[in-house]
């Protein structure tokens, strides 16, 4: 446990762009949001791999979503399951389910297509208040540090002892 | 400080995805195979309640085929044993539509195929064992313990059987004896209390009375009140006739209901005697039906084989497509998996057409099936399955056809086998005698309409035929049937079976009970005659008395009949006595008087 708030701690005071962090927690939370050995998370983990995001963040993050996803699979099964039924969508996903892929991504699947759904849909907003509150948290962070030369003298020692 | 590494890109991240995809793949090539193999063997054994082992395993993705060899499915009620067993499947299977989760294989060999085959160690049991008794074991020890051994001629004896018996007559006799004692002391309070003797001795006092008085009469006011006595004397009688009469007419009935009882009963001994004698004797008229009810035991348990499997396969071939999403069915962490209307239908699963080697009777025979599919709706054809085999050691000819039409919304099956000369291997009948060669001829079918409606018939034709005497006779009975069965070397045997899977009937009909029913009833129709008639005279000599009683009690109701004709004469002749001419009719002026009075009578 304290492992992770270091993890995440570094994370923020790391030199990153707030962009980075947050991309990391919305890709972890896609992963963890939604059941693991599902298509889409190759899509997920190669993105990861490729754009240049926290990675350490999205460890983190998957790690935490994976624990309340459980707690949420009616919800997400509610809405997979409306979605998929919706009368209005019907042909739509017939057209959508010949396609042999959306069938091997499990995308029929009321928990996989709600949690996706849900995930996707909370990502961008999420996104931009992540960015949001990394940029604060830094703002406070600095301020409290340069109230103390003592630790403002700790963090240099650190970073000295990191980059020796 | 770090520089800061805001790039977007990462190039590396594309190295890094391919080496781990590359792991992967290379994983799923290296144990790919196990994987599969043990998903059949834990999956599939949970999903059929049935232990299932798979000897080997290999799957060429690149030729789209798989090769298993040694697959083993346990009997789930039989754990020693397989239910299935076969040496190799070989299938190439459509990777095209395997994305689309669709098991389509074109072309299948089968080979070594073998039912119920001892297993060399037993199998894990993967539901909880039944606590019913297997039915065809049920039956099976039946047959072995009841017509194992032919009753013999030691009839037991007649007094031994009564001692042991309850008989039906002396029941209903009991029965009708206090019916009858009560009827009878309801008659006796009856008489006692309403024709008591007391009040006829009244009566003929109160005559006495009144001829003593009319000798005294002096005035008009005496003889008015004279006359009025007169009068109540005889509505008292009159009153006691009437209730004579009543009485004789209920009597009446009370008698007719007797003597029914008392002819009723009288037919009992004879009912006991032939519930006795059906228990204990041999009816031999109808045949010994030994071998009917022999052959019925194993049979049965055979068809309840063969329904166990039919039920089993059923379920797989229901067309599921038109089924409707149901939210309530999600499974905690699974979901539900929706199905949409495809623009071209195409079944889940579906086996176009296989190559079958299957061994049966020790012997080879081939086959194949096509159309094995999961939704016959959508693909439109039916499951064919044949076997043919020929010129063996152990028959002639061999055919097995077998329709599961499931392209309707009726399902009709049919199940059609012929086999010739078929090499009979010793079938032992009872403890008594063994088929010990002989060669059969069979021929059946058998219709299922909507799974439910099952008519069939086979007749099974042994030529050939050499029966062999076991060991020593336990009794005569068995000798005579042993040294019958000596002579005859061709029988039939027909069956009809009619009902549901579940609830059928299966008639057997054989020459060979005909054959040992007529010999045995030359031989012994003497000694069962002199059983019969013993035990006849016993149940006679045991009812004898207690019916007797009975009629004893019918005949003491007729005595009431007899009391109350007597009381009715008697108070006839005293309504006679108590005129008033009788009693005053020697008085002068007393009949111009009467006359005046108008008096009734």
């Amino acid at each position: 446990m304290l492992r992770l708030i270091i993890k995440v701690l570094k994370a923020l005071n790391s030199n990153e762009a707030p962009w980075q962090i947050s991309l990391g927690i919305i890709f972890g939370s896609i992963l963890g949001l939604t059941p693991f050995l599902s298509l889409h998370n190759l899509v997920i983990v190669f993105l990861a791999l490729v754009i240049n995001l926290n990675i350490s963040m999205l460890i983190v993050s998957c790690g935490v979503f994976s624990l309340i996803a459980y707690a949420l699979d009616p919800l997400f099964h509610q809405l997979g399951f409306a979605v998929l039924t919706s009368p209005g969508l019907e042909g739509f996903w017939t057209q959508f389910f010949s396609c042999p892929i959306s069938l091997l991504a499990n995308l029929n699947n009321t928990i996989v297509m709600g949690s996706l759904i849900s995930t996707l849909a909370a990502a961008i907003p999420l996104f931009f208040l992540f960015n949001i509150l990394v940029v604060k948290y830094r703002d406070v962070y600095n301020a409290f540090i340069g109230k103390f030369p003592m630790l403002k003298f700790l963090k240099v020692l650190d970073l000295y002892g990191k980059h020796s | 400080m770090k520089p800061a590494n805001n790039k977007k890109f990462r190039v590396l991240g594309i190295a890094v995805f391919a080496v781990l995809a590359g792991l992967i793949g290379v994983f799923f090539v290296l144990f790919l195979d196990g994987i599969i193999k043990d998903a059949i063997e834990e999956q599939g054994s949970s999903v059929i309640e049935s232990q299932i082992d798979v000897g080997s395993l290999s799957t060429s993705l690149l030729s789209q085929s798989m090769d298993i060899g040694n697959l083993q499915i346990a009997n789930a009620d039989k754990l020693d044993e397989n239910l299935v067993q076969v040496g190799r499947i070989k299938f190439d299977f459509d990777g095209n539509r395997a994305l689309s989760k669709k098991v389509i294989i074109d072309d299948m060999i089968v080979e070594g195929l073998r039912l119920n085959q001892k297993r060399e160690t037993p199998a894990k049991p993967y539901k909880p064992a039944s606590t019913e008794p297997e039915s065809g074991k049920e039956s099976e020890d039946k047959s072995s313990t009841q017509f194992g051994a032919p009753q013999g001629l030691d009839f037991k004896n007649p007094k031994d059987i009564l001692e042991n018996e309850t008989l039906e007559t002396l029941q209903v006799v009991k029965k009708t004896k206090s019916d009858l004692e009560a009827l009878k002391t309801k008659w006796q309070t009856q008489v006692d209390q309403q024709l008591s003797k007391e009040s006829l001795v009244q009566i003929q006092q109160r005559i006495k009375d009144l001829q003593a008085k009319s000798k005294n009469l002096k005035n008009p006011s005496a003889i008015q009140s004279i006359t009025t006595e007169i009068q109540a004397l005889r509505n008292d009688i009159q009153a006691r006739i009437d209730t004579i009469q009543n009485f004789k007419k209920n009597l009446e009935a009370d008698i007719r209901q007797a003597k029914k009882l008392a002819s009723k009963i009288k037919t009992l001994p004879q009912k006991d005697f032939d519930r006795l004698r059906k228990k204990y004797s041999l009816d031999l008229k109808g045949g010994t039906g030994l071998v009917s009810q022999m052959v019925s035991g194993p049979l049965k348990t055979k068809i309840d084989k063969a329904w166990g499997y039919y039920k089993k396969i059923s379920p797989y071939l229901k067309s599921d497509s038109k089924s409707e999403p149901e939210p309530e069915k999600m499974e905690r962490g699974k979901g539900q998996y929706i199905k949409f209307a495809s623009p071209n239908p195409f079944p889940d699963f579906l086996i176009r057409q296989a190559k079958l080697s299957m061994n049966i009777w020790e012997q080879d025979v081939k086959g194949g099936f096509q159309g094995l599919t999961n939704d016959p709706k959508v693909y439109g054809k039916p499951f064919h399955l044949n076997f043919t085999g020929s010129q063996n050691e152990v028959f002639k000819n061999f055919k097995l056809k077998l329709i599961l039409d499931r392209t309707r919304n009726e399902a009709a099956d049919l199940l059609e086998t012929q086999v010739d000369s078929l090499k009979i291997n010793p079938v032992p009948l009872g403890d008594w005698a063994t088929l010990s060669r002989g060669f059969a001829d069979i021929d059946g079918k058998i219709n299922i309409q909507n799974e439910q409606d099952v008519k069939g018939d086979f007749t099974v034709k042994v030529h050939g035929a050499t029966f062999a005497q076991t060991g020593e006779a336990a009794n005569e009975m068995s000798r005579v049937l042993g040294s019958v069965l000596k002579t005859v070397n061709q029988f039939y045997i027909q069956g009809v079976i009619n009902g549901t899977p579940d609830e059928y009937t299966l008639s057997i009909k054989t020459d060979l009970d005909e054959i040992l029913a007529k010999s045995v009833r030359k031989l012994f129709d003497e000694k069962i005659k002199t059983f019969e008639t013993d035990l006849k005279k016993s149940i006679a000599a045991s009812t004898a008395g207690p019916l007797s009683e009975a009629t004893g009690s019918v005949a003491s109701l007729m005595d009431f009949k007899k009391i109350l004709k007597t009381e009715e004469s008697t108070s006839k002749d005293l309504l006679s006595q108590a005129t008033e001419k009788a009693l005053l009719g020697n008085i002068p002026g007393a009949g111009s008087l009467m006359d005046k009075l108008k008096l009734p009578f």
